[in-house]
């Protein structure tokens, strides 16, 4: 494979604002709409102003186009904007339920707490033990009724509503979430779960994923999104606020497998405290269309990030992954590795940004994109880029997108190992240096059952 | 379904050993020295995570022709062309 090295530069450009944006995106969401409003709820004055404001940016933002640099290759002109409805309770009840395979423990053999949130409603779990601790690991509703002080210390304070037209729109809109908060000096051994589950089509879902870890303390969480494929179009928009205090911890594990229907935009960040830590794995293997956000901001001296990124897409599915490691203060390393393959029509999208500061010295930064593409109609793209203010930092990026080796395949199958066979080992092993990174054997199964069922 | 090795735990048992007698679907000759696929017993020369070894006493060949000249063939573990012998070990031709 060819090393490519860019030195493009390259940051987000932020949305301008546009006065006739939301006529011109067609979507059939109205302000009475926002749970602050819904069904004569009363949510609390900082949550209703959140939602407003958000609202009016979500109004006034229009529909990414491909003349935008982020936007560039990923066209929503597909996008059936006016059929998404929110699922009501009517509806609801006839939505297929979570599957169990999807509650099983993706990390260690049990949870210590369990979040299923479905169009019928939330389910809640949370061990004594670790309630007694002080942490607060609950859905967005229950929140704003029992913890409005920790909501309205975490809302909103990593990821802001104005960063874009589906930002804005999950601000505004997102009834449903979870709220995970762990107290100074806490350490939950057991792992928390969640599942945000979007049967159906013709929908609308929107999440809003907190997570606030005081300093000193640690935490496990792996957070999926999952729905069945289905016809026609489902939408979801998502926001992952991260936060990791001062020497505090974060293991962050993220699965997204929406159904092959389901046009996917989120917005996630997390944000590092001074030594603090986090160990963001990232896996996508869903969707119609995804375009993401993710952001690792180390705004404190001696911040620890790494990100391991896997996905694998067939049929007609497109992934964007629009990645960025803003390194603010002295002594901070990233280290950030996305592996992906491709089969059949599909397509997948990695813009890579490492942004050193001015005054970020001795920071470490690393970043690699690695696709393996296995239908002469599959297409990726990897933009890495660099933008360096300090004069005295270490950089690192590439990006290689190959096919499978004429001589790798000739030599398994000179041995008598069938062609179906050598492709998977050969699958097998350039995913391997990702899931060393992967110290979970539920999230690696869940990953295997993906290989197999594409690559038949 | 077939695993995938990297998902298996790494104090999994081989399903297979050196020196197992095994049988593996592959081209081989019958006993009038037709070209015939079927399974042809072999005995297990080298096992690593990925790849068992099958060592046979008589040619074997590629599905294209070639002969395989070492009569080396290889298998994934849990390849649904390989399987312990289950019977005798077939009388070489006279």
């Amino acid at each position: 494979m060819a090393e490519r090295k860019t030195r493009v530069i390259r940051r987000n450009p932020s949305p301008v604002p546009s006065a006739a944006a939301a006529v011109e995106a067609g979507f059939a969401f109205t302000k009475e709409m926002m749970p602050a409003f819904a069904n004569g709820a009363k949510e609390a004055t900082f949550l209703r102003q959140y939602r407003q404001q958000a609202w009016k940016q979500y109004q006034a933002l229009g529909l990414p186009k491909t003349t935008e640099e982020a936007w560039r290759r990923t066209d929503l002109r597909g996008l059936q904007a006016g059929s998404f409805r929110l699922p009501d309770k009517k509806l609801a009840a006839r939505l297929p339920a979570v599957p169990k395979r999807l509650l099983k423990p993706l990390v260690g053999k049990g949870h210590g707490g369990q979040i299923i949130i479905g169009p019928a409603g939330t389910q809640i779990e949370l061990s004594k033990a670790i309630a007694k601790q002080g942490v607060v690991f609950t859905d967005l509703p229950t929140a704003t009724k029992k913890h409005p002080e920790l909501l309205k210390k975490a809302l909103g304070k990593v990821v802001q509503p104005g960063e874009g037209k589906f930002a804005a729109m999950a601000a505004a809109l997102a009834g449903r979430g979870v709220l995970l908060y762990v107290p100074r000096g806490v350490t939950v051994d057991e792992p928390l779960h969640s599942v945000f589950w979007g049967p159906g089509i013709g929908l609308a879902y929107f999440s809003h994923v907190l997570v606030w870890v005081e300093d000193g303390a640690s935490v496990t969480f792996v957070h999926e999104s999952a729905s069945p494929t289905a016809e026609k179009q489902t939408l979801h928009a998502g926001i992952v606020e991260l936060h990791v205090g001062e020497n505090a911890s974060l293991r962050f594990v993220e699965l997204q497998s929406w159904g092959e229907h389901v046009w996917n935009f989120s917005h996630e960040r997390a944000r590092l405290q001074r030594d603090a830590k986090l160990d963001w794995i990232f896996g996508a293997l869903g969707s119609r269309l995804t375009k993401n956000f993710s952001e690792i901001s180390l705004e404190g001296e001696g911040g620890n990030a790494r990100m391991s990124g896997f996905y694998f897409t067939d049929g007609e599915q497109h992934l964007d992954h629009d990645t960025q490691q803003n390194h603010l203060a002295p002594h901070t390393t990233s280290d950030l590795l996305f592996k992906g393959a491709l089969e059949e029509n599909s397509r997948s999208v990695w813009q890579g940004m490492i942004y050193v500061a001015p005054g970020a010295q001795r920071t470490d930064g690393y970043q690699a994109n690695r696709n393996l593409v296995l239908s002469k109609h599959a297409r990726a793209d990897s933009i890495p880029g660099l933008e360096i203010l300090a004069d005295d930092v270490r950089c690192t990026h590439g990006a290689t997108v190959g096919k499978i080796d004429e001589d790798e395949l000739f030599y398994l199958l000179s041995r008598g190992i069938t062609k179906q066979e050598a492709r998977r080992l050969i699958v097998e092993g350039f995913f391997d240096p990702i899931m060393q990174r992967i110290p979970f054997e539920g999230v690696r199964a869940r990953f295997q059952q993906a290989i197999v069922s594409k690559l038949k | 379904m077939a695993d995938l090795r990297f998902t298996t735990a790494p104090d999994r048992e081989d399903i297979y050993s050196v020196g197992d007698r095994v049988e593996v679907y592959c081209d081989h000759e019958d006993d009038d020295g037709n070209r015939v696929r079927g399974w042809m017993e072999g005995v297990v020369v080298q096992v690593d995570p990925k790849i068992v070894a099958v060592q046979f006493n008589e040619p074997v060949y590629l599905t294209d022709g070639w002969m395989v000249p070492d009569h080396v063939l290889w298998c994934p573990p849990n390849s649904q062309q390989i399987r312990h012998a289950l019977k005798r070990k077939r009388r070489p031709r006279s």
